[in-house]
């Protein structure tokens, strides 16, 4: 990976981290910009081997990264010690940001899409009625009609086979 | 890619595909605030959950959820501690 854009990347303490990532959230609102997350938990300490087999009794340190995926990214370790403090600042620290943009659900748009879902639905499991002349006038629109069903015959069988598989 | 659609069904499966493999595994979120969603990702580099939403009514459940997958790499058990060796010298 080319690091010409100057990238980044500092391993903070969990303090500095959640103020960090409270600055990166400013920076990429409103327009445009996003915001990576990602955990995992930490094998590798200090370039020491990482144990192949997880051991159950051990105890392991959380790794926290944060990238807005240009040129910042920001990491820290949690200790299981630290875990219920950091857990409450970082739970809020998300919150509050994302339930400013995160919107409720539009009761309007549901209603929508359910309804127009299950018109869809209809005429899937309706079918349609192949009719009109063979020859002459309204032969194509005879044959549109043929592929029509076709193509619901399909995707009623698909939607059979879904349904006894969920059953 | 799979995205799955319910959220129990969702965090029911991140779960047992973190237990099969604590150590491969990874959680990721993507947050855009410029289309006000949310994206989570569980993968073992094998088999990857995705979960959409746009709705902060998630927030709750999304904030459980972050604290159980962290929990869960940390592994936060009390370590047994072994039984008191018998002393063999004398004090």
């Amino acid at each position: 990976m080319g690091s010409g854009k100057g990238k980044q990347h500092e391993i903070l303490d969990n303090d500095e981290f959640l103020k960090s990532l409270a600055t990166l959230f400013e920076k990429t609102t409103a327009s445009k910009g996003s915001i990576w997350l990602t955990h995992k938990r930490l094998t590798y300490e200090d370039g020491a081997e990482p144990s192949p087999s997880s051991d159950p009794s051990k105890e392991y340190s959380c790794l926290l990264r944060a990238t807005d995926g240009k040129s910042q990214t920001i990491s820290t370790h949690i200790a299981p010690s630290s875990l219920p403090t950091f857990q409450a600042h970082y739970g809020t620290l998300l919150k509050s940001t994302m339930t400013q943009t995160l919107r409720k659900r539009d009761k309007k748009k549901e209603k929508a899409r359910v309804e127009a879902a299950a018109l869809k639905k209809k005429k899937i499991m309706d079918g349609v009625l192949v009719e009109g002349p063979k020859r002459g006038n309204g032969r194509k629109k005879r044959e549109r009609l043929q592929k029509v069903k076709v193509r619901l015959d399909e995707a009623r069988k698909k939607l059979e086979e879904k349904e006894r598989q969920t059953k | 890619m799979v995205y799955i659609k319910s959220w129990t069904e969702y965090q029911a499966e991140a779960e047992k595909l973190y237990e099969q493999q604590p150590e491969r595994t990874r959680y990721c979120v993507k947050y855009r605030a410029a289309d006000g969603s949310l994206v989570l990702k569980v993968t073992d580099d094998n088999l990857c959950l995705k979960y959409k939403t746009q709705s902060s009514i998630m927030l709750n459940r999304f904030e459980a959820f972050n604290l159980s997958m962290m929990s869960k790499m940390q592994n936060r058990r009390p370590v047994v501690s072994p039984p008191p060796a018998p002393q063999t010298a004398s004090k």
